[in-house]
């Protein structure tokens, strides 16, 4: 199951990449839920929606390539 | 001292202290007083120190009376953005809840350019944590672009750029992470040079996002950034500055600048002109749109943002606003697969360096930047990717890239053009930087102010 799924079966709404349908499902208390939940931060009062601006206007959906290996460290020179 | 004195490149101000025509201490003090008359105007500064500067500047004097110079800025008036670290001067990173914030040691930069004799005269304005173009800080107020007050110098190194352009320093280091060193300078008339990631140390400095944070340097000319450069990295960039470049090929994206207000795409068509004229070979090349790498960008961008910020955002969540602690919500497998794709990135790039020798784009596209709103251009309002579109690709890429004046959009508003090069060839890019410069008279034009 990918990442996305997941969320939004954890938290039963899509998450980051949604699409504009899924993304009215994205109500403050499950952005709430999800500061707590996946980064154990405790919202301010109103905080909810700025992060949830934030996670709907947040899209990658680039598809994984498994034959590029993600630099772990940056290297401006590109060795081959 | 006149205003015209402390208005010349830091290679003159840095003769006329070798021959002893001045010495420090009154190069120092003419700049206080400059800095004192136009400050109130300008918001340039957080941290002011003159006291502490007219200290060092007596020291330098003493050192170069023993015969103890330490090269081209021994003496010469510096500031840097506050975002590197000084031992024992307030290090605030643009946020006020960290104003007692007192280092122990100097950032590797405050410490290269203390040691060759540079004098500190205070610590820039910047858009808190270094975030943004804007020139605004809700924090210490918003800095003022000195070609005219009622328009923002750009940011995020907005005050360093100010000093640079006003004579307040001679050079000003900034940090650059979607375009914070070029961007202010395209609008301030200025050089702006971010070196390849890695180049210049960071070590020290306030961190935003580790693999796109990199130090540079404003400059009044594309000479003074070679020295500076000398300084701050080792190496030899000022002696092959006036090497003949006919034949050098510049790499044009055509299809990528379409984006700026009218006056930007005219004058950096004129630029293109230019170059043609000095002797460079203008090459059609390929690159990978801003459109494409802004997603890439900002997956890594706000992941690393939210690792570097993580203990402030839990303990000052209120200095973190418009929904700025979403990055820590970020999934780590996106973070990689940006990584994956800024390599594929790496290698379009690399093709299109294979068939040029430099890039070639405008700057900044905005000709005059108003504080809290972008302009609108052909019906639609700008916004933020617009306004990096061109400088953020060399901060994902970490290639090399300066921005220089390429003409004038009205007698008050300096618009900049950009070129780049291959990793590690900031020699070649300031070669063919200072070739247009000393064809062109834009450098010697400064703010009335």
């Amino acid at each position: 199951m990918r990442r996305r799924e997941a969320l939004a079966s954890l938290l039963g709404a899509a998450a980051l990449g949604a699409g504009t349908a899924e993304a009215q499902d994205l109500s403050p208390e499950t952005v709430i839920q999800m500061m707590r939940t996946l980064a154990g931060l405790e919202p301010m009062p109103g905080e909810e929606a700025g992060v949830r601006a934030f996670l709907l206007s947040y899209r990658y959906a680039f598809p994984s390539d498994p034959g590029v290996e993600p630099a772990s460290t940056f290297d401006p020179e590109l060795r081959k | 001292m006149s205003r015209e004195l402390l208005l010349q490149p830091l290679k003159e101000l840095a003769r006329l202290l070798e021959r002893r025509e001045v010495s420090s201490e009154e190069l120092v003090r003419a700049t206080i007083e400059r800095t004192e008359a136009i400050e109130r105007d300008l918001n340039s500064y957080i941290t002011f120190l003159p006291e502490k500067a007219l200290d060092e500047a007596r020291a330098r004097d003493r050192e170069r009376a023993r015969g103890e110079g330490k090269g081209p800025l021994h003496g010469i008036p510096i500031s840097l953005k506050d975002v590197f670290d000084t031992a024992g001067v307030p290090s605030t990173a643009g946020a006020r809840f960290l104003a007692g914030r007192l280092p122990s040691t100097d950032a590797e930069v405050a410490r290269r350019l203390a040691h060759a004799g540079s004098v500190l005269m205070g610590k820039s304005n910047l858009n808190k944590f270094a975030g943004g173009e804007s020139g605004e800080n809700p924090d210490y107020g918003d800095m003022k672009n000195p070609w005219n007050l009622s328009f923002s110098p750009s940011g995020s190194s907005g005050g360093s750029a100010v000093q640079v352009a006003t004579g307040m320093a001679a050079l000003s280091m900034g940090s650059d992470n979607g375009g914070s060193v070029r961007n202010p300078a395209s609008v301030c008339g200025i050089v702006g040079l971010k070196p390849t990631h890695g180049l210049i140390s960071t070590e020290g400095m306030f961190p935003r996002a580790y693999s796109v944070d990199h130090a540079g340097t404003l400059t009044r000319t594309v000479e003074d950034a070679a020295i500076a450069l000398e300084v701050l990295a080792g190496g030899d960039y000022v002696s092959g500055l006036a090497r003949p470049v006919n034949g050098l090929r510049v790499g044009l994206a055509r299809n990528l600048v379409r984006v700026g207000e009218p006056e930007v795409l005219r004058i950096f068509g004129d630029v293109v002109k230019k170059l043609t004229e000095v002797g460079f070979e203008i090459v059609d090349v390929e690159l990978p749109s801003p459109e494409e790498m802004m997603p890439a960008m900002y997956a890594i961008f706000f992941c690393e943002w939210g690792v570097a910020h993580e203990p402030w955002m839990r303990s000052h969540p209120e200095e973190y606003d418009g929904g700025a602690r979403a990055a820590l919500l970020i999934p780590a497998a996106d973070y990689l697969k940006a990584q994956q794709q800024r390599r594929l990135f790496q290698t379009r790039y690399a093709q299109a360096l294979a068939k040029v020798d430099l890039l070639v784009s405008p700057t900044y596209p905005i000709v005059r930047r108003e504080h809290r709103r972008l302009p609108v251009v052909a019906g639609r309002r700008f916004t933020l990717d617009d306004a990096l579109r061109y400088t953020m690709p060399y901060d994902l890429m970490g290639l090399p890239a300066v921005s220089l004046t390429g003409g004038f959009a009205h007698p008050d508003a300096p618009v900049g053009f950009q070129l780049a090069g291959a990793a590690f060839q900031e020699g070649k890019v300031l070669q063919a930087a200072h070739a247009y410069e000393r064809a062109t008279d834009w450098h010697q034009r400064h703010p009335a102010i």
